[in-house]
């Protein structure tokens, strides 16, 4: 049966409901603006007045940053699952965000984030912690043939040393405690149109490619041996494919700190609409991480009001009880 | 004897810095149903490992059809060379067609959109396994039977002269035993196909071999004909069971004797 007529009704609900989230998000916020305000705004263009810096200053490059974040975390998560052939598997459990976390404040403790060199020295920072715990995975996975439970163990071994370790640089580098406690824990506050520039190229530069290897992402989810015979250079795909997400997801880190949660829910619901298929899944995972990080952005902003929550609170109070759910689930897969 | 598909020199393997392979030299015939026997452990996964270059190899060690394997490309190889492991899983909810399907992967560009040559290939395949009418099922939801049959259209369906298999029928009833090992002889018998196999069943290796090749400890213990390999006396030997052996036409049928 044919439901590629099905699929595209659903991608296209699927992207209304996300305009609509954008367009509702930028009303609500400490000061509510009536929906025709802020599209009247929208279509104006940047101003002078309170509301115009509030919609395009504040509140737009806040959700355009959720919405690229969120897509690349997904999109992410979705490759990292079937590259490790572990329905498991995201940045934030393989440790890989808090790897960027920590690049992170390390740079920050030994005050290589100063004003020379600008806003790319935190990506930079990111992306050498983030790919040091790429590695490891990497390095684990070849070693551990497949085992998930090993592997699983590992990012949180990996975890649990990474955050002790921000820990210990927050209380060595109390000057730069607030700004290493965000990155641990997630936000879109400090985001900027330079910022939303920044993720966006980063986020075509390293997502693209992965258009080009989803035939390859389906049969990894088969076994190691099968995809080998069926002619994938399984090392190379997997190097390539964690480079790029590897990059996207340490960009990710250093403007929003970590994210949890975003790469394990979203693939693992959209494959429960579109099925496993890479071509489908990929296109519904960027747009449906975008939807739900905004959203979480959105209670994270007003939940609280004035005050706002970190928003990684909101995806880890939602994700991990899918999380456990797939822990326990994880016999129930069928075999021969 | 006719031309060789797989011919290994002197190949060594190692694990745990202890041999298991010392020089193991091998040749096999095209067109034929090769089955490989011998007790747990013996190597015949390894040796099949090695086959689908899983494992590290040296160059000028295995030759498939007159080539070194380490000079074929990982596709090129996926062309000549299909392989059906031991333990497969499917967790995720693609369709019969789906996995078949995979198995033209070494014929398709990135971004290219599956042939008509594709598509005919993986109907036959599907045919040939008798499957066709599961092709819209969730492959996760087959029985023992259905699924392995999957799996061998997948490998029909990469289109290579060689099939490697490793204990297909293993967890069957004798029934789809009979029936996989059946696909698979006509396969042979099509001269199309090239069979390479590790079977445990003893009988189903008589009914249904060319060559035998018996395996123990890293070595080549035996390789011929049936009959001159499953004899009461090499397989006690071997297996440390005692068994009778009685000769039908060439294809002997063995009765181990439990007490």
């Amino acid at each position: 049966m044919d439901n590629s007529r099905v699929h595209k009704g659903l991608f296209i609900l699927l992207l209304i409901l996300l305009i609509a989230t954008v367009v509702i998000a930028l009303t609500k916020g400490a000061a509510s603006i009536e929906l025709s305000i802020v599209v009247k705004t929208l279509i104006n263009g940047p101003a002078n007045d309170t509301t115009s810096r509030i919609i395009w200053q504040l509140r737009f490059p806040r959700v355009l940053t959720s919405v690229v974040a969120g897509a690349i975390l997904a999109v992410s998560g979705m490759v990292y699952q079937a590259l490790f052939r572990n329905p498991m598997a995201d940045p934030y459990v393989l440790g890989i965000s808090s790897g960027g976390a920590f690049g992170v404040s390390i740079a920050a403790y030994f005050g290589l984030l100063g004003a020379a060199g600008g806003i790319w020295k935190i990506p930079i920072a990111a992306f050498v912690g983030a790919f040091g715990s790429a590695t490891l995975i990497l390095l684990l996975a070849n070693r551990s043939r497949g085992n998930q439970t090993t592997l699983l163990l590992f990012g949180v071994a990996l975890n649990f040393l990474l955050s002790a370790l921000m820990t210990l640089f927050m209380f060595l580098n109390r000057s730069q405690l607030q700004s290493i406690l965000q990155w641990s824990m997630g936000s879109f506050a400090t985001a900027s149109w330079q910022k939303v520039a920044i993720i966006t190229s980063i986020a075509i530069f390293s997502l693209i490619p992965i258009l080009f290897f989803t035939r390859e992402l389906d049969i990894l989810l088969t076994d190691e041996s099968s995809a080998l015979s069926m002619g994938v250079e399984i090392n190379k795909v997997r190097t390539i494919l964690l480079l790029f997400t590897t990059l996207a997801t340490s960009v990710t880190v250093s403007f929003c700190g970590v994210i949890g949660f975003v790469g394990l829910m979203v693939p693992h619901i959209m494959r429960l609409i579109v099925g496993p298929r890479h071509k489908r899944l990929f296109i519904f995972s960027l747009v449906g991480g975008a939807l739900i990080t905004l959203l979480s952005d959105t209670i994270a902003r007003l939940i609280v009001a004035p005050s706002e929550l970190p928003v990684g609170i909101i995806t880890s109070i939602a994700g991990s009880p899918l999380f456990f759910f797939l822990v326990f689930n994880s016999r129930k897969r069928s075999s021969v | 004897m006719s031309e060789s598909i797989i011919t290994i020199k002197n190949l060594v393997h190692s694990y745990h810095l202890k041999k298991l392979f010392d020089n193991l030299s091998l040749q096999l015939p095209k067109h034929t149903f090769i089955s490989i026997v011998g007790p747990n452990g013996s190597g015949k996964t390894t040796l099949l490992r090695h086959l689908i270059r899983s494992l590290p190899t040296e160059k000028d060690k295995i030759f498939l059809m007159d080539q070194d394997i380490s000079f074929y490309t990982q596709k090129e190889l996926a062309r000549n060379l299909s392989y059906v492991p031991q333990q497969s899983k499917l967790e995720y909810d693609f369709t019969v067609y789906e996995v078949v399907a995979m198995g033209r992967y070494p014929y398709q560009k990135p971004l290219n959109l599956p042939s008509t040559e594709d598509h005919k290939i993986v109907n036959e395949s599907l045919k040939a396994m008798k499957i066709e009418h599961l092709k819209d099922q969730n492959g996760t939801q087959l029985s023992g039977g259905e699924f392995q049959r999957m799996l061998i259209a997948r490998a029909l369906a990469q289109d290579s002269p060689l099939i490697l298999l490793d204990e297909p029928v293993s967890h069957l009833d004798v029934h789809n035993q009979k029936e996989i090992l059946n696909l698979l002889r006509n396969l042979v018998d099509s001269n199309k196909t090239t069979v390479i196999t590790v079977l445990h069943d003893l009988n189903a290796v008589s009914a249904f071999s060319d060559l035998v090749v018996m395996m123990d400890k890293g070595k080549i213990v035996a390789e011929g004909k049936v009959s001159e390999v499953l004899t009461a006396q090499k397989i006690e030997e071997i297996y440390k069971v005692k068994v009778r052996v009685e000769n039908n036409n060439e294809r002997p049928t063995i009765l181990p004797i439990w007490n």
